[in-house]
């Protein structure tokens, strides 16, 4: 069984919060730790897809919303996922105060820089799951 | 643009044409101001959507052959206007699609002729004058059926637009308000040759699983317990005069009632989406129809 830790986004289609999940788990899984890390898509998940559902069975996941309706943390666990970290875009803004995303089709260089620091936010929880931050 | 359209991608996040799909819808939403219905959204939340299904056509778009996006409409009763299947559009454009998951100049080149063929069947609807093309209806569109074989017996189930409750009664929206009521296709052939129905009339007020009408076939008396909470709007006097339509034609012909829906967001939650009946009803066939 794959080790890889899945990041599982929202799909956020139709709004510029959905937009970062998505470039975060492409930033992630593509560029940082594309050895440690998978995405998976939510909608295999919700219409139970049954290697969607074999799959978050076996692995660790970090979910990540775009809005408060948090489909991504609820549809895993519904299936009895294993969620390690739970990330809500909102919750980084408000740490983040004054960095505004753009729109769903361009998020300008706040929204892109609210990827950056998803992104490092996943990657530590992704080296802390594997050992190597203690 | 006279008609309004909202849009159904599906997600499309792991695959490169989820990324054309996701590119398209996305277009459509930038150049001619269509709503985006989220997917998982709606499949965790559809009275959220309920007024945009009801103001708008809807568009579907999918980008493989799991066909996410069609199967949330599925199950949420909705009527599509437009099926979009990503693959078959690409085959169109003669363009080879990349494989990387990041937006390229091919892949925005690809979706901007997919868009443009979307746009223009949409205004080529637009341009259609309404005496020689009335608005399509729900009930002008044809039915797709998943199909359960069993022994001798072929049992159909729609794919889309239909909610059935556990008595094996369907409901169809035909309009924001009104539905229409019939039987299944499975009770129809359970019961056999129906030869008598006695339909409530006309004004008649009834409540979710109320009794109210019945059904006689040679093999049993049946009652009619409505699936949903309304008021009888129409019957369907062809039933009432030739019964066996009801055999025949289960879900289009063999309709009974048309009602006026007066509590629907609640009764749905009580009735079952096409794949959930269809789950169900196989093991009453296993009973039922033995071989």
């Amino acid at each position: 069984m794959s080790k890889k830790i899945i990041i599982l986004p929202c799909s956020g289609i139709g709004k510029a919060f959905g937009t970062i999940t998505r470039e975060t788990v492409f930033k992630v899984t593509g560029e940082l730790r594309p050895n440690d890390s998978e995405k998976m898509c939510l909608s295999l998940l919700v219409k139970e897809d049954e290697e969607a559902l074999s799959k978050i069975k076996g692995q660790k996941v970090i979910t990540i919303d775009g809005c408060a309706k948090l489909c991504s943390q609820k549809s895993v666990e519904y299936h009895s996922g294993n969620i390690v970290e739970s990330i809500k875009v909102m919750d980084i803004i408000r740490e983040n105060k004054g960095l505004k995303p753009g729109t769903v089709t361009n998020i300008g260089e706040d929204g892109w820089r609210l990827v950056e620091i998803i992104s490092e936010k996943v990657c530590n929880i992704i080296d802390t799951e594997n050992g190597r931050i203690k | 643009m006279d008609k309004k359209y909202c849009v159904l991608p599906c997600n499309g996040l792991d695959k490169p044409l989820g990324q054309i799909t996701r590119e398209t819808a996305l277009l459509l939403y930038e150049k001619l101001n269509l709503e985006i219905i989220c997917p998982v959204l709606l499949n965790n939340d559809p009275v959220k959507f309920k007024d945009t299904f009801f103001d708008n056509n809807l568009i579907v778009i999918d980008g493989c052959m799991t066909r996410c996006a069609s199967k949330i409409a599925a199950n949420n009763g909705l009527s599509i206007s437009k099926k979009v299947f990503i693959p078959d559009e690409i085959k169109k454009t003669g363009l080879a699609p990349d494989k990387t998951l990041r937006i390229s100049e091919n892949t925005i080149k690809i979706t901007e002729l997919i868009y443009k063929d979307i746009e223009a069947l949409i205004k080529m609807e637009d341009d259609i004058p309404t005496e020689s093309a009335p608005k399509t209806t729900v009930l002008d569109e044809k039915i797709e059926f998943k199909i359960h074989t069993h022994d001798k017996y072929i049992f159909r189930f729609p794919e889309s637009g239909f909610l059935f409750s556990e008595n094996d009664f369907w409901v169809r929206h035909i309009s924001k308000d009104t539905a229409r009521i019939g039987l299944s296709d499975f009770m129809q052939q359970y019961l056999s040759d129906i030869m008598f129905v006695e339909l409530p009339a006309v004004g008649k007020e009834f409540e979710q699983f109320d009794e109210i009408a019945g059904i006689e076939s040679t093999k049993s008396v049946y009652q009619l317990i409505s699936p949903v909470s309304g008021i009888v709007t129409a019957i369907n006097k062809d039933v009432e005069e030739t019964p066996e339509l009801i055999n025949e034609s289960p879900y289009e012909k063999g309709w009974m009632l048309e009602i006026k829906l007066t509590n629907f967001d609640e009764d749905r939650e009580l009735l079952l989406k096409c794949e959930e009946y269809m789950e169900r009803t196989i093991k009453k066939i296993n009973l039922e129809f033995k071989k």
